[in-house]
């Protein structure tokens, strides 16, 4: 299978931190990537130079083999990408943000009519079509805005915790919906805290930590590298893997719990 | 009581307040302006009572009926604040509420917090103090009852407006609030005897602000009978203690009303987010004319219509309606009102309309970037993750601010113009080079902050570039607009002359503005 997304040696930092160091990573056609991390560890970044919405420090980002430093717009035509935190115009209607996403990535007016009959059908946001973004609940814009990122059919789609605030049925169908899109050959980028669902729904995954993949492949792999064992879940493999990183918290708690014992609570 | 508790609580909403305040230089430098600003206002003001004292021909009753009224327009004030119920920010709901702290608690830490944030803003009180004891050379005990009497005064405002703000979110209802309206509206009554024939008069009623006015004045001047009116704010003071105390047993908590801003300070993005969902609930009812339909046929108009329609769903075009009704009945009132005997010569509706359209002309700009800077710059990743040409977001964006910055005044301000007799060449002038300028400036203003990642930063300091930029760009149009106010000079010539140069700097801006966006980072 030939790569969708490639990053090679990818740095930025912010201010004094450094998000990214020398990050390299691989996302192939037709499949369901995972992005997992520790917070703090360039998930979302990562996400955002992809997208176009941060620009790296070096490095090379090649998006269907286009140089996205060389290219910067052209690429996103095959890129739909909902954020972590969804902001939205919260003054226009469902139908109206549809419209909005639709026209400026110059999507036909027909196709977008269909899309967004369809989408608001399927996300069961009919009844909320004409009604202001501002008033919706947290599932149902982080539905808005799948469904403004899937409005001009990109071969790609890179979501930032696309599960947070969804509930289990949307989740369900989320799923769905990205399983389908794989088989007609599209590709699904996600970053995400949810390990179970990533066990499930991945195909490969790629451990950042620090701004640097550790490791990346299936989960086969991923139990063999890190020496696990073969029934070993996700959930413990990242576990081991970031292992250093949860090891310095903990000699810190112990050190304050001997010395502040009541601060901890006792039944 | 649990005094430790008390003290926690209260030291978190100082520290709240006081944060916001640390949290931006223009803040603080805001502070510094308005306590100096206000120094030689306070010293020619103890100046002038100290003289007015010595020379001892002043008017006591004029002084007393002068701070009474400004006393009860406070009073008249917070009771009409506390007709939205106990308010709380979100952080107190979500970190004081959850704590097992009473309501008696709360109410005097908040009482305290209040008492501390607000002394801040009465820095320049104090010096007035200071200055009126020294000048006068009042004794010590005087002083000590000048103060005595002003704590006393702070006090009963506070209690009043905390136990009305609790009553009001314990009990809805309409009598309540019809019945602290009258309340707000009847401490005012007395100042309408300054303006008509009405025998009212604050001295002669028996309100709180009447009995500190007269205390104080009483001391100042040396009379001898404050002590009964010290009586009666003792009395009032007591009453809203008790009042305090006895709602302060309630548990209003689960009934208070949340608020977007911790202090007057605070410009973090969940507050302005909340002020901005709030104008949106209030203004999408009433402001359905415009729709973004699918049938558009130019994105560029499809673009400047969806900015139209957050400007009208947002508020920010009633706004701008409302701004320059204000503008028009200023200028009638100004120029044909009854105190000016009619119309003063050729010059005088040139004048004043030439001057409101000046200065309010460059507001709009302001207000509008403003506005879009706090509801839709947080959506730029949508265009940005696109691939959308930014350029064309940009001029959109542009382009709509000068249509209604543009369309607004002329509608409003030309025909009254050629009613007044005033060349309405000048005003469209005017009004298009403010447009076309004042627009491209504060946008790029906007961007540049946001740009920078400072795009929080004070709306102040980003008002104060932008006018400053917008005034020093506007400079012939002022010029040409005070040649033509005396001399006729605007002919057709140096009309399109100023379109043009304010076109060119429109143009120059408009670059910078696509070149800001196209390389931004959100």
């Amino acid at each position: 299978m030939a790569s969708v997304i490639e990053l090679i040696d990818v740095w930025k930092s912010y201010d004094s931190f450094q998000a990214l160091r020398g990050l390299n990573l691989e996302v192939k056609e037709g499949e369901i990537f995972g992005l997992l991390g520790p917070n703090g560890a360039g998930k979302t970044t990562t996400l955002k130079i992809i997208v176009g919405l941060l620009k790296m420090d070096r490095g090379i980002v090649r998006v269907k083999g286009v140089d996205i430093s060389e290219e910067p717009y052209g690429y996103k035509k095959f890129i739909g990408y909902v954020p972590e935190s969804v902001s939205l115009p919260d003054y226009l209607t469902v139908e109206e943000l549809l419209i909005y996403s639709g026209r400026i990535r110059g999507v036909p007016r027909d196709q977008i009519k269909e899309r967004m009959n369809y989408y608001v059908e399927i996300f069961e946001l009919k009844d909320k079509r004409r009604e202001l973004v501002l008033s919706l609940s947290r599932g149902m814009r982080q539905k808005v805005a799948i469904a403004s990122a899937l409005i001009h059919d990109p071969e790609i789609l890179i979501l930032d915790e696309p599960f947070i605030g969804i509930d289990p049925a949307g989740q369900h169908m989320l799923k769905e919906i990205f399983r389908e899109r794989v088989e007609r050959g599209g590709t699904i980028f996600i970053s995400t805290h949810m390990l179970d669902t990533a066990e499930r729904l991945c195909d490969r995954v790629a451990i950042i930590h620090r701004g640097q993949n550790i490791v990346s492949g299936n989960l086969k792999s991923l139990q063999s590298l890190s020496k696990s064992g073969e029934n070993a879940t996700l959930e413990e493999v990242f576990l081991k893997l970031t292992e250093e990183a949860r090891e310095q918290p903990s000699e810190e708690l112990a050190e304050v719990k001997r010395r502040r014992p009541s601060l901890f609570f006792r039944r | 009581m649990r005094a430790g508790l008390i003290l926690s609580v209260y030291r978190l909403k100082v520290k709240a307040f006081f944060g916001a305040v640390r949290a931006s230089k223009a803040s603080v430098a805001f502070m510094l302006f308005y306590i100096l600003g206000f120094l030689p206002s306070i010293i020619g003001f103890s100046m002038a009572v100290a003289e007015a004292v010595k020379s001892g021909g002043a008017d006591i009753g004029l002084y007393i009926e002068f701070l009474a009224a400004a006393t009860s327009f406070l009073m008249s004030i917070a009771i009409l604040l506390s007709l939205r119920g106990y308010t709380v920010p979100e952080y107190e709901q979500n970190l004081i509420f959850t704590s097992p702290i009473k309501p008696r608690e709360f109410l005097v830490a908040g009482l305290l917090a209040n008492l501390t944030c607000l002394l801040l803003f009465l820095t320049p009180l104090f010096f007035l103090y200071i200055l009126v004891i020294l000048s006068l050379n009042l004794s010590f005990y005087s002083a000590l009852l000048i103060l005595f009497a002003s704590i006393l005064f702070a006090f009963t405002l506070f209690f009043t407006k905390t136990f009305l703000s609790v009553l009001r979110s314990l009990y809805g209802g309409f009598w309540l609030p019809l019945l602290m309206a009258v309340i707000a509206f009847l401490l005012l009554v007395p100042t309408l005897g300054s303006f008509t024939a009405l025998p009212l008069k604050y001295s002669e009623v028996p309100y709180p602000s009447t009995f500190l006015a007269k205390t104080l004045i009483g001391i100042i001047f040396h009379e001898t009978s404050h002590i009964n009116d010290l009586l009666g704010l003792i009395s009032y003071f007591t009453l809203s203690l008790i009042l305090f105390a006895l709602t302060s047993k309630r548990n209003f908590f689960p009934l208070t009303r949340q608020v977007a801003v911790v202090s007057p300070f605070d410009i973090s993005i969940q507050a302005q987010t909340m002020k901005v969902e709030k104008s949106i609930r209030t203004f999408s009812k009433m402001s359905t004319i415009f729709k973004l339909s699918i049938d558009s046929n130019s994105l560029h108009g499809l673009l400047i219509r969806k900015e139209i329609i957050r400007m009208t769903r947002e508020g920010s075009l009633f706004a701008i309606i409302l701004l320059y009704v204000v503008v028009l009945l200023m200028a009638i009132f100004t120029i044909r009102g009854p105190a000016s005997g009619g119309t003063q010569g050729p010059s005088a509706p040139s004048i004043v309309l030439v001057l409101l359209v000046s200065i309010y002309s460059l507001i709009i700009p302001l207000m509008l970037a403003g506005n879009w800077n706090l509801s839709d710059s947080k959506n730029l990743w949508i265009p940005f993750s696109s691939g959308a040409d930014m350029r064309l977001i940009a001029r959109a964006t542009l382009y709509s601010f000068i249509l209604v910055s543009t369309a607004v005044p002329c509608v409003i301000l030309l025909p009254i113009s050629i009613f007044l007799g005033v060349n309405p060449l000048l005003i469209l002038a005017l009004i298009i080079s403010a447009s076309f300028v004042g627009c491209s400036v504060n946008l790029y203003v906007s961007i540049r902050f946001l740009r920078s990642g400072r795009g929080g930063a004070m709306p102040l300091l980003v008002g104060w570039i932008s006018m400053l930029l917008s005034s020093i760009f506007m400079a012939p149009a002022y010029i040409l607009a005070a040649l033509s106010i005396s001399e006729t000079l605007l002919t057709m010539f140096f009309f399109a002359a100023l379109l043009a140069y304010s076109a060119i700097i429109m143009r120059i801006f408009l670059k910078l503005i696509e070149r800001s966006m196209s390389s931004m980072e959100v």
